[in-house]
């Protein structure tokens, strides 16, 4: 019995995860590893790339994760409330006011400031009416974000239009390295965290008076992991821009299959969110190799079709 | 020695005072139970008395010492809450929310040791949920999720145990099983039950807070308290009491036409 949880929750999602790590070095468009000339080059991009994408994945899933016990609503996640939006309209506003040449943490930090902004505007204003609302306010954000992000990308020089462009896109072929080895250690810490936190984010999930009662004081803990929450959705949109849906996507799945307690589901939701995003990549540069697709219309495709079967499923629940 | 202990407390939503200069205690024994009309402020003085309200002035002492001296995890584990209303967003099972209720005598991390799990067994069990501990519970009737919630507060088995309306959705077996489980749990610890169930208080042997619609309170020995003057002064409407035998009260409401 517990072998078996060992090997369903641990064993099983890292070994799939090395697995297509394996295959996202020896599989790209510029063809396999070995028939490469300069195959030093290839496989440190490869494997940089590979790296990327498990970074964004969990972190995307355990951003969904969160939101979704805290907010106590299953479609919630980066995207649908408008926090990615947020994060892009800093991010993309450091590089059009060229605050990136200062440091390479303005970008992620312009981020960060942008997710908050919103997150606080969509909680503030739709927040306390329902679920519904919530949603609602967040999908508005997001075009309203997306809005700016047009404006700011009209405003671009030639040679900035690229880097801009690319956020509302999402892909993972320009992840700088620089940003990519802090990103995996938060997210490795903030799945530590995370999963000790399993008790706090299933008492959050059954709302503030059961939350209190069972002595976890929800205005602290809601406070607490929308700050986790945010920071790695603000992450991946530093490193790769607009994901949409994958924080949706792999924690339901996860829930149907690993159940609902976080106390076991956040180092799984993490590796699988890893995995998704490394198979989804994959398919995005084995499509079409001679021009790939960026991986956030691939995620927008799948997620799209699978939010609106969850909002149809779960609108049965809502009173 | 299980006991709360009020002394002088007030509180109000803004500038209405809900709740004026309460000053009353109780122990454990017997249950006792919490009653008044609608929006005279039960669910307040619940929300008080665990500490997710602070009062405006007076003070609540729970076994000794004062209410907001205790640590989050120590008062969880000693003032056990029902609530009424629980919307379950998420798809937990019974035995996992069971688990959850009673989180606070649990160790935070890791798997639990047998005698945690024998716990949650025997709760499960004293509400015939054993067969059903893996059903999610979203998908369970109105009082099946009412004994998952009664199996999750006596896992935790804590002192002081505030329960509000729990039979409401519970049919007659039901009722009278739960009211049994609570009378036997009064014996040592105190049971403090929030209830419109007048069939329930006629038969208290405990005390009974009342809460009337302008901050009024009265307290005292249920069987002392229960009169037609108080209650009908209080609902507005009259109320007969009959003394069927020692410690059991009919009492009913009717309007002045009716009769």
């Amino acid at each position: 019995m517990k072998y078996k949880v060992i090997f369903f929750n641990w064993l099983l999602p890292l070994l799939i995860l090395l697995i297509t790590t394996l295959l996202g070095i020896i599989f790209g468009s510029a063809g396999l590893v070995w028939q490469d000339f300069n195959s030093d080059i290839v496989l440190t991009l490869r494997l940089q790339r590979a790296a990327a994408s498990a970074v964004v994945g969990s972190s995307l899933a355990l951003a969904g994760l969160t939101l979704q016990a805290v907010l106590r609503n299953s479609l919630a996640e980066p995207f649908t409330l408008g926090i990615s939006g947020g994060a892009s309209v800093g991010a993309a506003l450091a590089f059009v006011l060229e605050l990136h040449l200062l440091s390479y943490y303005i970008v992620p930090a312009m981020a960060w400031i942008g997710a908050l902004i919103m997150l606080a505007a969509v909680l503030l204003t739709g927040g306390r009416k329902g679920v519904e609302n919530l949603l609602l306010s967040g999908v508005i954000a997001g075009t309203a974000a997306s809005g700016v992000l047009m404006y700011l990308v009209s405003c671009a020089d030639n040679d900035e239009l690229a880097g801009v462009t690319w956020w509302m896109l999402g892909d993972l072929q320009a992840v700088d390295p620089v940003l990519l080895y802090p990103a995996l250690a938060a997210t490795l810490i903030a799945c530590v965290v995370l999963h000790c936190f399993g008790r706090e984010l299933n008492a959050l999930a059954l709302g503030s008076n059961v939350a209190w009662s069972i002595g976890v004081p929800p205005g602290f803990y809601t406070v607490f992991f929308i700050i986790i929450g945010s920071l790695l959705a603000a992450q991946t949109v530093a490193l790769a821009g607009m994901i949409a849906f994958a924080g949706l996507i792999v924690p339901h799945l996860i829930r149907r299959f690993y159940g609902c307690d976080h106390r076991k589901i956040v180092i799984p939701a993490a590796l699988w969110g890893g995995v998704f995003m490394q198979i989804c990549d994959l398919l995005s540069r084995l499509l079409n190799p001679t021009r790939e697709l960026p991986v956030g219309v691939l995620t927008a495709v799948v997620g799209g079709a699978m939010f609106l079967y969850v909002l149809n499923k779960s609108r049965e629940s809502w009173r | 020695m299980s006991n709360i202990l009020l002394d002088n407390l007030s509180f109000g939503y803004g500038k209405n005072t809900l709740l004026k200069e309460i000053s009353a205690q109780l122990q454990a024994g017997a249950v006792h139970y919490l009653t008044g009309p609608n929006g005279a402020g039960k669910s307040t003085l619940l929300k008080l008395l665990c500490g997710a309200l602070v009062p405006d002035s007076g003070s609540i002492h729970i076994n000794g010492k004062l209410l907001k001296e205790y640590s989050h995890l120590e008062r969880a584990r000693t003032i056990g809450t029902l609530w009424q209303n629980i919307d379950l967003n998420l798809d937990f099972t019974v035995r996992e929310l069971v688990e959850i209720l009673a989180s606070a005598r649990f160790p935070r991390l890791g798997k639990l040791a047998a005698d945690d799990r024998a716990v949650i067994d025997n709760a499960l069990e004293m509400f015939k949920l054993s067969d059903m501990q893996k059903q999610i519970v979203n998908t369970l009737s109105g009082g099946e999720k009412a004994r998952t919630m009664l199996a999750g507060i006596f896992a935790l088995s804590p002192d002081i145990m505030l329960l509000d309306e729990p039979a409401a959705a519970l049919d007659p077996v039901w009722c009278n099983q739960t009211a049994c489980y609570l009378t036997e749990y009064a014996k040592k610890h105190l049971v403090l039950v929030i209830t419109h169930d007048f069939e329930l208080i006629g038969r208290a042997a405990g005390n009974l807070w009342l809460l009337g619609n302008n901050g009024e309170f009265f307290h005292g020995q249920a069987g002392d308290l229960l009169n037609c003057h108080l209650l009908s002064r209080i609902y507005g409407i009259n109320v007969q009491v009959e003394e069927l035998s020692e410690q059991n009260k009919r009492i009913s409401f009717y309007q002045a036409n009716q009769r």
